[in-house]
């Protein structure tokens, strides 16, 4: 395992996340083997592989949808137990917002009612309070026009960005991403992309997995390349996207880019 | 390959096990009751199948109908057994709701019923019955606590009953019940009341004489003196059945075998109401 | 023949008893929906028990398991009978009050009650298996959402899953409700005068089944507009699908359970 960002340590006070060997089994399954990361504040990190990497199961370990075996979990200098515990569960997610690829939108709720839910009962705003907060989000993610529709009437495209404005509305310090446009039809990932654009311009620390390679060569401070459960290689994406150290890398972004 | 042998030794399992249970179930219903008559029946009684009478009861309703046929019992079925002893023919008794037993015997699904029926002008509009072989009363049962000491005090009270009986009849009509409740059978009223669901029960005499011998707490109040006379029911176009079974019922009147079965459950000599009585066919 | 149309069409009689069977008819409506809310609402709370998550729950959750297996394998009659006359007893023995024992609230006699407690622990267990089925098909990114978003699994259970489930599993439910209706004439053999018993009684004091058919008409002004509702609310359901828009029901719902029928 070639490591080219510094190494991971705790005293690092200009971590937000840290990742120190964690591990990840399903069953008999290891599906992450180790993986050691250090995410600054601030700074966007793209997470490139094939799939069955573990790219997923390291962003889900990261806001303990998945609770990791082994290893440590520090957000915010806060060391986060092995075993998951409720605390533990509602420091991360309050903290960590995440946006799926299939949406995951509430449908039986408007755009607008999607993004306050979570404000009203999770951090106890008042109603008109996350309505105007949201409606806020909503315009921001260019959505404005949009409030009262629900998501069965909104494009794709328009479905994942009020998925991003939901996630923000709890105001998290970390967003993860999780291949949020590999389920949209190619002439509306642009506008997802632009969102995701801005919010990195915006000084958001986001973990951004991903195939596309463009987004990342322009908006990524640190790329990272999974392989088989441990992160083969990092780096500044100038440098790894173009002159890869690892053979498998050079493999599946020649693959990539095939397409 | 081995699935399709698989169901049909399943269907041939099943079948054999279905027809092994249909013989035992002819089996049973040849089973007659009481003492069943020797050979040959006499002549031609009109019934469903020659040599056999088959009788529909509603049991239990102790002492009058005791236990499941084939080993059923009682007032009923031992005058009803001395009758077909002596027309001579085998006897089967089979089980069925009170409340259609006179429409069952109306449309020949039984040659008759012995089920404490009380011969009503009503009911005479669906079947004939026979002479009387008994003299009924109703009873007013209470818990012995209770503060009912007639019919009279039933006003706005909750009283059981068996469905479609005299008794039920005689709760709605004679009585300021705030409800007559029917139960399917009799000593589910009596249970109600033991129960404390019903505040009273209305229901025979020798009914209720049985229930206070199996049941604590319980007192007859009064007996309310309805006169009525028990009969067998025969559908309207069997005259012959109807004249062969009153022929028998005299003989055991007059030979004292009436007599002997009344002081074994009623512990007293039938009333003449019985001993003479006939029935009018309307 | 024509004894048949003699004995069960003499509209005649059913003129004359068309009050008497409507009373009778009125009760039936009453243990129905009274019965069916309670159904309604207990079924919920056994379906939300038994989808507790975490080791301190267990038991809860197995305790709701038990109670549906239980009153769903046992008939209706004899849940009937066991209920009323433990209450009864229970209560002439002193150990629950008179009462308790022997409920006669809002002027409703025993039998009453007695039918609705049965037909609510009953049906309760069948409206359970079936919220359970609709809790199921709600797909588990919901629940993802919800939890990444920090709300705890009551919340996500009460704001985004149930209502979810809900809505899917109303056909299903609809038809436990018409199962539920039918079997409110069992509570005849309480002493209670539903439009069953009615028309019984009136064949025993008329010799004329015409009473029954007469309930059963009535019946079926109920039931089929009810069955013909469940239709179209499946049909609105899988239109959804097709559109493109929100996720399809899950599979095998559309049937619902009879105390016969489904084991």
């Amino acid at each position: 395992m070639t490591i080219d960002a510094e190494p991971a340590v705790s005293e690092n006070s200009n971590a937000i996340l840290e990742l120190v060997k964690v591990h990840k089994n399903f069953g008999s399954l290891e599906v992450l083997k180790g993986i050691d990361l250090s995410v600054k504040r601030g700074s966007v990190v793209c997470v490139l592989g094939a799939s069955g990497s573990g790219k997923s199961t390291l962003l889900r370990c990261i806001n303990l949808l998945e609770p990791p075996d082994g290893g440590q979990i520090l957000l915010e200098g806060r060391k986060l137990s092995e075993v998951s515990s409720a605390d533990d569960i509602n420091y991360v997610r309050r903290r960590v917002g995440m946006v799926f690829q299939q949406f995951n939108l509430f449908p039986h709720k408007s755009a607008l009612e999607n993004v306050a839910m979570a404000q009203r009962t999770v951090l106890g705003r008042s109603k008109s309070e996350a309505a105007d907060r949201s409606e806020e989000l909503l315009e921001r993610v260019h959505l404005g026009d949009k409030l009262d529709e629900f998501p069965d009437r909104l494009s794709g495209g328009q479905q994942q960005r009020v998925a991003i404005a939901r996630a923000l509305g709890m105001d998290p310090h970390v967003m993860l991403f999780d291949e949020v446009t590999s389920a949209l039809d190619p002439e509306l990932v642009k506008e997802v992309l632009d969102v995701m654009r801005e919010l990195a311009g915006e000084g958001m620390t986001m973990i951004v997995v991903t195939h596309e390679l463009g987004f990342a060569r322009e908006v990524a401070d640190h790329v990272v390349f999974m392989d088989e459960g441990v992160i083969l290689e990092e780096g500044p994406p100038a440098k790894l996207l173009e002159d890869p150290g690892e053979d498998r890398t050079k493999r599946f972004l020649g693959l990539v880019l095939e397409h | 390959m081995v699935k399709s042998r698989l169901l049909t030794l399943l269907a041939a399992l099943a079948l054999v096990i279905g027809s092994l249970g249909l013989a035992a179930c002819g089996d049973d219903d040849d089973d007659g009751g009481g003492s069943g008559g020797g050979g040959g029946g006499g002549a031609d009684l009109g019934t469903i199948e020659e040599g056999q009478l088959l009788v529909g009861t509603d049991t239990p309703y102790p002492p009058f109908e005791i236990g499941q046929p084939p080993e059923i019992s009682g007032y009923d079925i031992e005058v009803m057994d001395a009758i077909a002893k002596d027309l001579g023919v085998e006897v089967t008794y089979q089980d069925t709701g009170f409340d259609t037993i006179f429409r069952d015997v109306q449309q020949n699904l039984f040659d008759t019923a012995a089920a404490a029926s009380t011969i009503t002008p009503e009911r005479q509009q669906a079947v004939n019955f026979t002479d009387p072989y008994y003299e009924a009363q109703q009873a007013l049962l209470v818990p012995a606590d209770s503060d009912i000491a007639s019919v009279e005090d039933l006003g706005g009270v909750i009283v059981g009953a068996q469905d479609a009986t005299t008794g039920e009849t005689y709760g709605n009509e004679e009585t300021d019940a705030e409800e007559v409740r029917g139960f399917p059978e009799g000593p589910d009223a009596v249970a109600a009341l033991v129960t404390g669901q019903v505040e009273a029960v209305i229901i025979d005499l020798p009914v209720a004489a049985d229930a206070l011998e199996q049941q604590e707490g319980l007192e007859v109040v009064e007996e309310i003196p309805t006169d009525e006379l028990y009969g067998f029911a025969v559908a309207k176009d069997n005259t012959a059945l109807l004249d062969a079974m009153n022929q028998a019922l005299q003989k055991i009147k007059q030979d004292g075998t009436l007599a002997e079965l009344y002081q074994k459950y009623f512990s007293t000599e039938p009333p003449s109401s019985v001993t003479e009585g006939t029935t009018e066919a309307s | 023949m024509d004894f048949i149309v003699e004995y069960y069409f003499d509209f005649g009689l059913m003129g004359d008893e068309f009050g008497r069977v409507l009373d009778g008819f009125w009760l039936t409506l009453k243990l129905s929906i009274v019965g069916g809310i309670l159904s309604l609402i207990w079924g919920l709370i056994l379906a939300v028990l038994r989808q507790l998550p975490g080791r301190p729950a267990a038991p809860l959750r197995w305790l709701a398991i038990a109670y549906i297996d239980i009153f769903r394998g046992i008939p209706f009659l004899l849940i009937l009978l066991l209920v009323s006359g433990s209450m009864a007893a229970f209560q002439s023995e002193g150990v629950i009050p008179r009462e308790l024992g022997i409920p006669t609230w809002f002027g409703e006699g025993s039998p009453f009650w007695y039918g609705v407690i049965s037909l609510t622990i009953t049906y309760g267990a069948y409206m359970a298996e079936v919220y359970r089925a609709g809790i199921e098909a709600v797909p588990p990114g919901q629940t993802e959402a919800a939890r990444s978003l920090g709300m705890s699994h009551g919340q996500s259970m009460r704001h985004v899953v149930v209502p979810q489930a809900v809505n899917k599993v109303i056909p299903p439910l609809l038809n436990d409700f018409i199962a539920l209706m039918k079997d409110t004439s069992i509570v005849s053999i309480l002493g209670a005068l539903e439009v069953v018993q009615v028309g019984r009684d009136i064949q025993s004091e008329q010799f004329n089944g015409s009473g029954l058919i007469l309930g059963a008409i009535l019946f079926l002004i109920v039931t089929i507009p009810l069955a013909r509702l469940v239709d179209v609310l499946i049909a609105r359901q899988q239109g959804r699908t097709q559109r493109g828009g929100k996720p399809a029901p899950a599979r095998g719902l559309a049937g619902g359970a009879s105390k016969e029928g489904d084991l």
